[in-house]
């Protein structure tokens, strides 16, 4: 027996659209709340603070010396504090010879004794095989095994290296722990592995400024990797720095340092995000008026602008990600000019795209400190915007239909 | 000149080395893909002049600041040069967009360029003055910074505009 076919002229797609306009809607008044000035005292559950920068901001001059004085010897160890204090993301860095001597001028607002760690250490590694006439299991000298001075320095030296690798290895209890992984020049592997093979089975070191890591020859093991004593991530990097940014050929210390008063005033946050809303209403009222922009466009061009920053705002603030409020209030100003520069021109954009690409990338490759940081969020916050110009003319194009 | 040899003295070789091969690729690479692209002499001649007039400009600015105001160039007064060149390439994009959407339609000559620029230039210095005076004065401590940066950026648009005026015939 056949059953009668239920006929349903159903048409759910719009139905479908409503819902997905109504999810969309909420998920941009979200982040647009997420990102106001102020949640923070409405919300209670959850914090919605902009981590800021200004107030933990600190300023020193080092002065260091070092024992070879001649030019040529000063202006290379100056190039590599530059490249480790840089490297680190060291906010403002000056540096100058004066009477010999190395003067590093420093304002950030990074972890102060980390960044003394990168001035105060040479770092100048060298492999040691343990002296015969000393007895490394004297229960009366526990520490024999660290000093330099047990041990015999060999031919093998950091500039060996091309370059020393931290990263999370396997220990021998099955536990994943840091390792200085020393990475041979080509041409010197086998000399090297010729050299570990005598020892094999035998404890030699890597003696970093008279502290020595010991390390047992394994030779069935194809690298060579000395545990490193921390799990702090930022030390971590610290020392990957130090290994990292060149070979300073002699000994240098900090002779003094000096505090210096830093002076940021906080700037208004509330007052320069109305400023910037009142600044985009004039700016497209005035585009609309003079017939510089159609209607949808103007909207469309709003809307990305207010989408992009809530964003960046809402990640900042969720990711806890420290931001100066003078940075970020240039970064706003940049971002309402590109996404208004790249929906009002009829155009391609793709040079215009392209061309701010190479400018912001060679920035952020050959600056450092706040101007690479400012062209990181720059090249960010213009992707952004091109994403969200795509995403509100998707979404005015929905409200339309419906 | 006081001000640039402190500048000058301030950096680690390493540093110049980074900034020098960073001012030849502002320099050299945008206008040479302005001719790749448009394959046009003058829009790349255009270009190159302008990133060197932007250049000159900024210097003379500090200069000025700091002479005749006394004003000490701190690490912010970096936003100065960043910015008046991020509006230039902006300036340069546009012309850029425009000629390679248009050159070959058949009824197009090279003048349009004219009038597009000044439309570009006029609606970006309202949108500059209006943003950067919006945030100068309520921040107490970018205001000159950005007034400084507002003026480069407005004078390098409009020299820009002079040129494409007096070399596009």
């Amino acid at each position: 027996m056949k059953l009668p076919r239920l006929k349903l002229s159903l048409n759910i797609k719009p139905l479908l659209n409503y819902i997905l306009i109504i999810i969309v809607t909420s998920l941009f008044l979200a982040t647009i709340f997420v990102a106001l000035p102020l949640t923070e005292k409405f919300v209670s559950k959850a914090s919605y603070n902009l981590t800021l920068k200004n107030g933990t901001y600190w300023s020193e001059e080092f002065v260091i010396s070092a024992t070879d004085t001649s030019v040529q010897s000063l202006d290379s160890i100056r190039d590599i504090f530059y490249k480790r204090l840089s490297g680190f993301g060291v906010e403002e860095i000056s540096t100058s010879i004066i009477d010999n001597k190395i003067h590093i001028t420093i304002t950030s607002s990074k972890d102060k004794a980390l960044v003394k760690e990168l001035l105060a250490n040479r770092f100048a590694a060298q492999v040691v095989t343990r002296k015969s006439d000393v007895n490394f299991e004297n229960s009366g000298d526990q520490y024999a095994y660290i000093y330099a001075k047990n041990y015999d320095a060999t031919e093998w030296d950091r500039s060996d290296f091309r370059n020393v690798y931290i990263t999370k290895l396997k220990t021998s209890s099955g536990n994943q722990s840091y390792f200085a992984i020393f990475k041979l020049w080509p041409n010197k592997t086998e000399a090297f592995n010729s050299f570990l093979a005598k020892y094999n089975g035998q404890y030699i070191g890597v003696n970093l400024d008279g502290f020595v890591t010991p390390y047992l020859v394994d030779t069935t093991q194809k690298i060579f990797a000395t545990p490193v004593s921390t799990e702090d991530a930022q030390q971590i990097k610290v020392m990957s720095l130090l290994y990292n940014s060149g070979l300073i050929q002699t000994d240098c210390t900090i002779d003094s340092e000096k505090e210096i008063t830093v002076d940021t005033p906080a700037i208004d946050y509330v007052g320069v995000s109305i400023a910037i809303i009142a600044s985009i209403i004039i700016l497209y009222t005035y585009l609309v008026i003079s017939k510089n922009i159609e209607k949808g466009r103007a909207l469309k061009a709003v809307l990305a602008t207010v989408l992009a920053a809530s964003l960046y705002i809402s990640f900042l603030k969720i990711f806890n990600v420290p931001i100066d409020l003078n940075y970020l209030a240039i970064e706003a100003v940049l971002l309402v000019l590109t996404t208004y520069v790249l929906s009002e021109n009829k155009d391609p954009h793709f040079y215009i795209e392209l061309f701010l690409l190479i400018l912001l990338s060679s920035i952020i490759f050959l600056t450092s400190g706040s101007l690479k940081q400012l062209a990181q969020d720059t090249l960010l916050l213009a992707a952004l915007s091109k994403v969200c110009l795509i995403v509100s003319g998707w979404y005015l194009n929905k409200i339309k239909k419906i | 000149m006081g001000i640039f040899t402190n500048l000058w003295n301030s950096w680690a070789t390493y540093e110049k080395i980074l900034l020098g091969v960073l001012l030849l690729i502002i320099v050299l690479i945008i206008p040479a893909l302005v001719w790749l692209f448009t394959k046009n002499k003058q829009l790349s001649l255009i270009s190159l002049f302008s990133i060197l007039i932007s250049g000159f400009i900024v210097c003379i600015t500090f200069l000025v600041a700091n002479l005749v105001f006394s004003v000490v160039v701190t690490d912010i007064f970096k936003i100065v040069p960043f910015i008046t060149i991020f509006t230039l390439t902006l300036s340069i994009g546009t012309t850029v967009g425009y000629f390679m959407q248009n050159h070959k339609r058949k009824d197009f000559s090279i003048l349009e360029i004219k009038t597009e620029v000044r439309n570009d230039t006029i609606r970006l210095s309202v949108s500059l003055l209006l943003l950067l005076i919006a945030v100068a004065v309520l921040s107490p401590s970018l205001i000159l910074s950005l007034l400084l940066a507002l003026g480069d950026s407005l004078i390098t648009i409009w020299l820009t505009y002079i040129l494409v005026y007096k070399l596009i015939k």
